[in-house]
């Protein structure tokens, strides 16, 4: 039976450099490269997301933690078929229209890919049409879109309008400051999450 | 209000030393020169690489220390801004500072109910009525709220409203550089022509650029309108340390510097002496609610941090203060607007803007407004400062009132006790048995609603009122 304690307060620590080494020697013992990632890296950053949730942790903290985690995986990627590694989903991510502000949808982003989704973000002033391209070429699990501004909004409605037009099959997530649980209801999105912690977990929700 | 320091008895504070604030400066040069800005306009880009900027691939310019000093060579060391009247009010100079509000926003505490709603242009008006009372609130700064207009008119709504019912100096942030020239438009009006509003300005441009280092196109052609029509124009950026900038200060505010350079080169390049402005909302990111903090004392050391910067270098100063994270008029809310007027109040920085924003700049109200007013008048006394003469040492009236005299009936004292400040709302008074006094936050509430019922503001003229009504077809149909 392997120890996976050290490895996973490592990665609840944020520490790069051992994990790096942990994971290492975890490989050259034999240790099954699955079980070095669900067990070893991805169950001390489970801790991480509920002590965030809590409040004991700072968010550079948190990605900190996710650093290191990524930094385990880029060790024991190479030794497992792409189609073998453990993702929970691909998810789409892009601020709507008009709107220039990225700092929260980023970070959603970070915390996404550390809760082990593939994420690929488009940046921001993304039009209807560019969000449509990106789901035929990347073909996503879910849509997030990020709005702050109330005059950009309704972007997110002609985007998803544009994207059932087009007879695409994801799910819409949206989020942002002004953004509510009511609005997403009214344009038909399938989630909301008012932060990056929670929107994690709505994806953990909505395909899980 | 004007500054005394001239006299040296208005009380000055430094956050800063000469040799810091030089390297900062140095800093922010050498981020122009060797990391750059990314400028997404083709013209601005052209126009930067024919003053001797580098442009390289993913529209990114650096940008020489050279046509930075060229530009702080001809940018004017202070901006004059009008009231409604063609009164010369604000001298955007040295250590002037004058407090501004924000009378619109995302969301509205309706003084009236309690409630947290949509902010419509009615309350914009409310709000006009109490910035027009308030002495200490002298110009307000207007955005795109008011959920009761379609949301590409609400720029020009709410100025009207302003226009209308107060008669302070307006800046504003517009939807886009179409609109700039309509509110361009519209003041001309109030000011009585075009060069007249040049000479006089009644109104001032807000525009920022993206931290990290970035800057919109749309913003480029807001920048060269502004320079061109000699609309004042107030460039700065909203880092936040540890997200969009270093989390350290220092290099917070290089990058702010440099981003509020970008806009001066291409502004004082475009038109030379064209009336400038910068400064930053610069604070920090929460680290455990990631929310942008406005009531943080970061905010307040890092903004008087480039206030001492910019005194060096001679440029008017937008400063910020009295925003809060509270999300209602309360304890928190009072201390946050306190600390935050003093410290800019003591490092001087010029056009204070964003009094009474609460909850992260998504709320405002009245209340809030008369709280702000009255703290900073508070501040107001304190920058006056302890002069120092021979009428002022009083040696005579000490000598005649003598040993154990009183001075409350003396004609010295009936000449200069009118210099205390008089609160208006915080309470001194002596409590009887059994008499309670209402909190504080109920007393702002009966003042708000007695201001908005009954202080009168004097009409625009007629004419002026007939024609921005006309005006206002083009957009309002
Ligand atoms: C599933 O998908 C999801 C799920 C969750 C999602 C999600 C997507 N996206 C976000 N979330 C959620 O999770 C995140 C992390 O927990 C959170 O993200 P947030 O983005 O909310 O939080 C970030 C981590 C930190 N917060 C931020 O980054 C925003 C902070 C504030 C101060 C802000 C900033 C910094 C900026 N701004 Co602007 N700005 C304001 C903001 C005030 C505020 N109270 O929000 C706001 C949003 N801005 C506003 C405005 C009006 C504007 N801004 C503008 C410009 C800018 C800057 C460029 C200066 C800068 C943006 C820099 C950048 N790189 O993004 C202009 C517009 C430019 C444009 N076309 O987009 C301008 C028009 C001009 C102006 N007044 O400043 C206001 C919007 C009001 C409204 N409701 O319409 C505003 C509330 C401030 C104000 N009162 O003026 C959640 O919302």
């Amino acid at each position: 039976m392997t120890n996976f304690e050290p490895l996973n307060q490592s990665v609840i620590s944020g520490r790069v450099d051992q994990v790096k080494e942990q994971t290492k020697a975890m490989v050259d013992a034999g240790v099954s490269p699955i079980e070095i990632i669900n067990q070893g890296l991805i169950a001390g950053m489970n801790v991480v997301g509920v002590r965030f949730k809590n409040g004991d942790m700072f968010v550079p903290e948190v990605l900190m933690c996710a650093r290191s985690m990524a930094a385990g995986i880029e060790i024991v990627k190479p030794l497992i078929a792409d189609t073998d590694m453990p993702s929970k989903g691909k998810v789409l991510i892009g601020t709507v229209k008009g709107d220039l502000h990225d700092i929260g949808k980023n970070l959603v982003g970070m915390m996404m890919e550390s809760g082990g989704f593939n994420v690929i973000n488009l940046g921001v002033d993304i039009p209807p049409e560019k969000f449509v391209a990106a789901i035929k070429e990347h073909k996503p699990d879910i849509v997030a879109m990020s709005a702050l501004l109330t005059t950009t909004m309704l972007q997110m409605k002609d985007t998803i309008e544009l994207i059932k037009e087009e007879g695409l099959n994801v799910k819409y997530i949206i989020g942002g400051a002004p953004i509510s649980q009511e609005f997403a209801d009214e344009i038909g999105a399938d989630g909301y999450a008012p932060d990056a912690a929670s929107s994690v977990d709505l994806c953990l929700k909505l395909i899980g | 209000m004007r500054s005394n320091n001239a006299h040296f008895i208005t009380p000055q504070m430094r956050v800063l030393s000469d040799d810091q604030i030089k390297s900062i400066y140095f800093a922010a040069l050498e981020i122009l020169e060797r990391t750059g800005m990314k400028i997404d306009c083709q013209e601005t880009l052209q126009f930067l690489a024919d003053q001797g900027a580098l442009v390289g691939p993913g529209n990114k310019v650096r940008i020489p220390a050279y046509l930075v000093e060229r530009a702080l060579k001809t940018v004017p060391p202070r901006v004059v801004l009008c009231n409604r009247d063609g009164e010369r009010k604000l001298f955007l100079e040295d250590n002037n500072v004058y407090f501004g509000c924000n009378p619109d926003n995302p969301d509205y505490l309706d003084p009236y109910t309690g409630e947290r709603r949509p902010f419509t242009s009615k309350d914009g008006k409310d709000m006009a009525t109490v910035i027009d009372y308030s002495k200490n609130i002298e110009f307000v700064l207007n955005a795109c709220f008011s959920a009761d207009v379609p949301r590409d008119v609400a720029d020009r709504v709410i100025i009207r409203q302003m226009m209308l019912y107060m008669r302070k100096p307006i800046g504003f942030s517009c939807t886009n550089a179409d609109s700039l020239l309509d509110i361009i438009d519209m003041a001309a009006i109030v000011a009585g022509g075009y060069d007249e509003l040049r000479m006089n300005p009644y109104i001032f441009h807000i525009q920022e650029p993206i931290s990290p280092l970035s800057h919109d196109g749309n913003t480029m052609k807001e920048i060269k309108i502004c320079a061109e029509k000699g609309i004042p124009l107030v460039y700065y950026p909203m880092p936040m340390a540890g997200a969009t900038a270093p989390a350290t200060l220092a290099g917070m505010l290089a990058q702010n510097l440099a981003e509020a350079f970008t806009g001066m080169v291409v502004h004082q390049l475009t038109k030379p002496g064209a009336p400038f402005i910068t400064g930053g909302v610069a604070s920090i990111m929460d680290m455990k609610t990631t929310r942008f903090s406005y009531g943080a004392p970061e905010m307040s050391l890092s903004v008087a941090g480039l206030t001492d910067i910019l005194h060096y270098l001679k440029i008017p100063i937008w400063g910020t203060a009295a925003t809060v994270d509270a999300k209602t008029v309360d304890q928190q809310c009072a201390a946050e607007i306190a600390i935050s007027s003093l410290m800019s109040g003591l490092s001087g920085a010029n056009l204070v803007h964003d009094t009474g924003l609460m909850d992260q700049a998504t709320v405002t109200c009245p209340e809030v407004l008369l709280l702000a007013d009255e703290i900073q008048g508070m501040v107001r006394r304190i920058l006056g400062g302890i002069p120092v003469t021979d009428e002022t040492l009083a040696l005579d009236v000490v000598d005649e009132i003598g040993n154990g005299g009183s001075y409350i009936s003396h004609e010295h004292t009936y000449k200069h006790f009118r210099d205390f400040w008089v609160p208006s709302l915080f309470d001194r008074s002596v409590l009887q048995k059994g008499q309670t006094m209402p909190s504080l936050t109920e007393r702002l509430n009966t003042k708000a609603r007695y201001v908005i019922e009954n202080h009168e503001v004097p009409p625009l003229p007629s004419d002026k009122l007939k024609d921005l009504l006309e005006l206002e077809k083009k957009w309002l149909g």
